[in-house]
């Protein structure tokens, strides 16, 4: 059994006495909830900007969220978001979203673009990633691809701090 | 993100309490199934009909909303400029009633907060262990002599979106070109404090390609308002001898008006006419919450922060405009926030424990041109028993982001619409 799975049945029986009075911070599900808005019930977006967060790893989550802190990773909104957090909430954050099953966006796509774009997706993407990027244990916090909205996936190719490959 | 969880176990089970914990799961004995009654079916009520039947299944989740159709007041100031159907904007409760939750559709008439019941118009009663009241605004007609139910389909306030908003859409479609327009927003506090200001660059942005003679006058009833100064620098890029803002401290506000003549006279005594006539007048919490007594003598319902229970009534909560909520700002997605909030201490009460520590976000965009969307957003926690703003969070978009990044604010701002009305309603 999972600490988490543990956490989950302690705190659901109700027998620890003084368990709030204890507790200095929301649960990550607490925080996690705030994100739907924005990103959809569970991280699931409905597009046609915004990303899914479902099914990310947490550890993409966090770097993601210090590298919008510090402005390393430019932004529109989230910077002035992530500043409302401790790297701790994110990390707790990160584990209900690592928990959902990755959302994939239905949406109209074009043929020949599609097969343009698999040749530069083999070329230049799936060396980090790979099997569709969907490796949620990757300690380098790569994040899932496939599926997401493609206005979204272009900005982010657009933004000059993607281009620093992290494997080489 | 494995330290953090067995950092936090540690903290809340200790050590050897966590070989009983495990040990021996007693689930709460309940006698019989715990009832929740949600009034009033916007963005707050269904908010939290969902998210207490997410929390906790078993528990009886009835929601009564009049309407069997909810029109968001978010977005609605689109289909003013055309850009957005009335349809986009219309939700029902099928989702809802997916969900498990029985949507009853009738006038809540009265709460009895001894014995936790709920009486309605339509003659039924609902009794209740929690009851969760988000009933919105309440607009005070009173407040502008000449003003009234019936001035209002002449002189539409829009501030409750449906009808209303039709009513100013075909009016402004319906205008010449080289008419006036004008909006009188309200005093604080109020719903949507930027909505009158997108508002008006919505309408700005239709008479600026259909009817670009034409004008757009604001008497504030204010002398400052939500985001003024990105809204001051659009009305200057987008709308330049388009629209005009007149603060309090030059009329005095809006005194009266005479919806017949399409007249408004301010309390410096200028009467000037208008082709479109927009008031939206000063606002209380939602008729129910005063007849229930929930509200204090400000007109809005006091509340304790980390659970939104009314400090009048306890068992009671109160969620969205109506709760007094400040820092928080009377917005939709502070209602959607403050409804998982209150649905967290809800299930947690209803089940012996203790409510939870509550965080809630904020983030509003308003579209204030083609390709030009600015945005607020900030982040609360609760200190010392009220909401607070985390310190160093939030902001406004800046002054000189990019044009780039303005249109992107606009898909983001599609992408908050979408998804929040699917997080409420779906």
């Amino acid at each position: 059994m999972s600490l988490k799975r543990i956490v989950s049945i302690a705190l659901s029986t109700g027998l620890i006495l003084g368990a709030a009075s204890v507790s200095a911070e929301p649960t990550g599900q607490m925080l996690a909830d705030t994100c739907a808005g924005c990103h959809g019930t569970d991280g699931k977006s409905n597009g046609p900007a915004a990303p899914s967060i479902a099914g990310i790893s947490s550890a993409y989550l966090v770097d993601s969220m210090n590298q919008f802190k510090s402005g390393e990773r430019a932004s529109t909104i989230m910077g002035r978001i992530a500043k409302g957090y401790t790297e701790e909430q994110y990390a707790a954050m990160g584990e209900v979203f690592a928990a959902q099953d990755i959302a994939s966006t239905n949406q109209a796509t074009d043929a020949a673009k599609v097969a343009a774009g698999a040749k530069v997706y083999d070329d230049s993407c799936a060396k980090c990633h790979d099997e569709n990027g969907a490796l949620a244990d990757d300690d380098l916090a790569f994040l899932q691809v496939s599926g997401s909205h493609t206005l979204n996936t272009q900005w982010k190719i657009s933004r000059v701090a993607h281009v620093k490959c992290r494997r080489k | 993100m494995k330290k953090f969880t067995r950092r936090n176990f540690v903290k809340v089970v200790g050590g050897a309490a966590a070989v009983t914990a495990v040990g021996a799961p007693v689930f709460s004995i309940a006698s019989g199934t715990k009832k929740v009654v949600v009034i009033g079916g916007g963005t707050a009520g269904a908010t939290a009909a969902k998210y207490i039947k997410r929390g906790d299944s078993s528990i009886d989740v009835t929601i009564i909303e009049p309407n069997e159709h909810y029109h968001t007041c978010y977005l609605s100031n689109e289909v003013l400029s055309g850009h957005r159907t009335m349809e986009s904007i219309r939700f029902g409760y099928d989702g809802l009633k997916g969900h498990g939750i029985n949507v009853v559709h009738d006038m809540v008439s009265g709460i009895d907060a001894g014995a936790k019941k709920v009486t309605t118009a339509g003659g039924q009663t609902f009794d209740y262990d929690r009851c969760v009241v988000a009933p919105g605004i309440s607009l005070r007609y009173d407040t502008i002599e000449g003003y009234s139910t019936e001035a209002a389909q002449m002189m539409p306030h829009a501030w409750k979106a449906g009808e209303q908003t039709q009513i100013l859409r075909d009016q402004v479609h319906a205008m010449k070109d080289g008419g006036t327009v004008i909006i009188a927003p309200p005093p604080n506090p109020f719903r949507c404090p930027p909505g009158p200001y997108e508002r008006a660059c919505q309408i700005g942005m239709y008479l600026k390609a259909n009817k670009p003679k034409s004008k757009i006058v604001i008497l504030d009833a204010k002398k400052k308002f939500s985001k003024q100064g990105l809204f001051m620098q659009a009305f200057d890029k987008h709308y330049k001898g388009i629209i005009e803002w007149h603060s309090v401290e030059e009329t005095g506000g809006v005194a009266s008006v005479d919806a017949k003549a399409g007249t408004v006279t301010t309390k410096n005594g200028d009467t000037m006419k208008g082709d479109v006539v927009n008031i939206i007048p000063a606002q209380h919490a939602g008729t129910i919450a005063k007849t229930a007594g929930l509200a204090d003598d400000s007109g809005w319902c006091p509340v304790n922060h980390g659970t939104f229970e009314s400090t009048m009534h306890p068992g009671i909560h109160v969620i969205g405009d109506a709760a007094i909520q400040a820092p928080l700002p009377k917005s939709g997605y502070a209602a959607n926030s403050e409804a998982k909030v209150t649905a967290a201490a809800v299930v947690n009460l209803l089940n012996g424990r203790e409510p939870g520590d509550p965080s809630w976000v904020n983030t509003c965009y308003s579209i204030v041109g083609p390709e030009d969307a600015i945005s607020v957003a900030m982040v609360y926690n609760l200190v010392e028993g009220k909401v607070a703003k985390v310190k160093g969070s939030g902001g406004l978009t800046p002054m000189d982001s990019s044009a780039s990044d303005r249109a992107r604010e606009v898909q983001y701002a599609y992408s908050w619409f979408n998804n929040i009305t699917s997080d409420i309603f779906m």
